[in-house]
């Protein structure tokens, strides 16, 4: 006796994977609103890219974390605190809007990792305060 | 019209010995079954030459084969007409009669349907929430803002008068947006705005008084349609040393305290918060209040 086995519909195949695929991105990445990853997480220059989602939360902030003792000669956009001694650097976004932002620390001698970062910010919708941990 | 007597037995044998159904020949001369079956039980029927040729064709037969022994072809003798009227015609008159009913029918369903739908799309009547936000203290004699957010229905827009009683020993300073005669009258604030989403009224104060009195804030918001609701959110607030931006009184503007500021107030157009002290603060590592020269000592 023969049984003919039917596969299922392909379209669920396509939707199944779709969502695990964003599933799997996001959780590397950061969840919902925010998300950020190391472009460059070496050497003299510490590149971090943010992607903001929509709506945008009002006000952001970043806390990069160096090497403590590490110098930092510049910084773009402009940092509103850097603490050489401790290896921190704190940016403050206000009027946030969604896209992607690129955060830059170029440095008096190159590192070798050891780096991280935190987003922080307040969800627009439920007013939850959000905490974003980075790492390369 | 010329009549045939045919021979219904014959008819039917011819019909049973080639295995044909009475509804086989029905649909070959365009007629019922039931008047097939007529024919065959009658002995001897009139029918229409033209029907009895269409029998004959559809039986493999001569006219003459199905004609009984005797036949005379006859004009104007019609035996059972009712059974010589042809399907489609029958049909059609059953049907003839129903369209009309079905048609009118169909139209007041419609219509019926139409009215309930607008019936209920009746606007509902515009409704409103009004909340105040207050920092859990302040400082005696140093500015706090005070905000009134209200939602609306967001189908229609609605005038509304927002009447904020202010308490004993608290003067405003600034309003936003300005209110309605520019003065506070009475010790009372009062705007009238119209609402559809959500509008922030907002307005900055400083509290005379020792610390730890609990100054209380009411208010009402009415609309055009008289409903009037009192304000809901929070009434009090406790004079105290810590800066009201410091909500956990740890003398520290941490990250998330800051976050809270510009997401509250950041939008609120004129209302001069002292937005830099409080940055000043969370970029430092604390503060201190010194009443006796009303300043902040921020610690690095």
């Amino acid at each position: 006796m023969s049984r003919n086995i039917s596969l299922p519909h392909p379209f669920l195949f396509l939707l199944v994977a779709v969502f695990l695929s964003h599933f799997f991105i996001t959780t590397a990445y950061g969840n919902g609103l925010v998300s950020a990853r190391y472009l460059s997480a070496s050497g003299k220059d510490i590149v971090l890219s943010l992607a903001i989602g929509t709506p945008a939360p009002a006000s952001l902030i970043v806390e990069q974390y160096l090497p403590p003792g590490t110098t930092v000669l510049s910084t773009s956009p402009r940092a509103k605190k850097i603490d050489n001694t401790r290896g921190n650097v704190k940016w403050l976004f206000r009027n946030t809007a969604s896209g992607n932002l690129r955060l830059s620390i170029t440095l008096r001698a190159p590192i070798n990792g050891g780096i991280s970062a935190t987003v922080r910010y307040r969800d627009p919708q439920s007013g939850a305060f959000t905490e974003l941990r980075i790492a390369p | 019209m010329t009549m045939i007597k045919i021979d219904g037995q014959k008819i039917k044998q011819l019909r049973e010995q080639q295995g044909l159904t009475q509804l086989y020949l029905a649909t070959a001369v365009e007629v019922t079954t039931d008047t097939i079956s007529r024919w065959e039980n009658r002995r001897y029927p009139s029918i229409k030459r033209e029907n009895g040729l269409k029998l004959a064709e559809a039986l493999g037969v001569t006219l003459e084969t199905l004609l009984e022994e005797d036949e005379s072809e006859s004009d104007g003798e019609a035996v059972d007409t009712e059974a010589e009227i042809p399907v489609h015609r029958k049909k059609k008159t059953s049907l003839s009669r129903v369209w009309p009913l079905l048609v009118l029918s169909f139209t007041l369903l419609g219509v019926l349907l139409a009215f309930l739908f607008y019936a209920q799309q009746t606007p509902e009547p515009p409704s409103f929430t009004a909340s105040r936000t207050l920092p859990p203290h302040c400082i005696a004699g140093q500015p706090f803002p005070i905000i009134i957010t209200v939602t609306g229905t967001p189908a229609a827009a609605a005038a509304l008068i927002i009447k904020e009683t202010v308490p004993e020993k608290v003067t405003v300073l600034k309003t936003s947006p300005e209110t309605t005669s520019n003065t506070i009258k009475n010790g009372q604030i009062k705007w009238l705005e119209k609402v559809s989403q959500s509008t922030v009224f907002a307005y900055i104060a400083k509290a005379a008084g020792d610390t730890g009195r609990e100054i209380t804030f009411a208010g009402t918001a009415a609309s055009s349609n008289d409903a009037t609701s009192t304000i809901q959110g929070d009434s009090t607030t406790v004079i105290g040393s810590h800066h009201w931006a410091d909500t956990n009184s740890d003398n520290i503007i941490s990250d998330q305290e800051i976050l809270t500021v510009y997401d509250r107030y950041n939008d609120i157009v004129d209302l001069d918060l002292d937005i830099d002290l409080i940055e000043e603060i969370w970029l430092g590592s604390g503060y201190r209040w010194h009443p006796e020269t009303a300043s902040y000592e921020i610690i690095e």
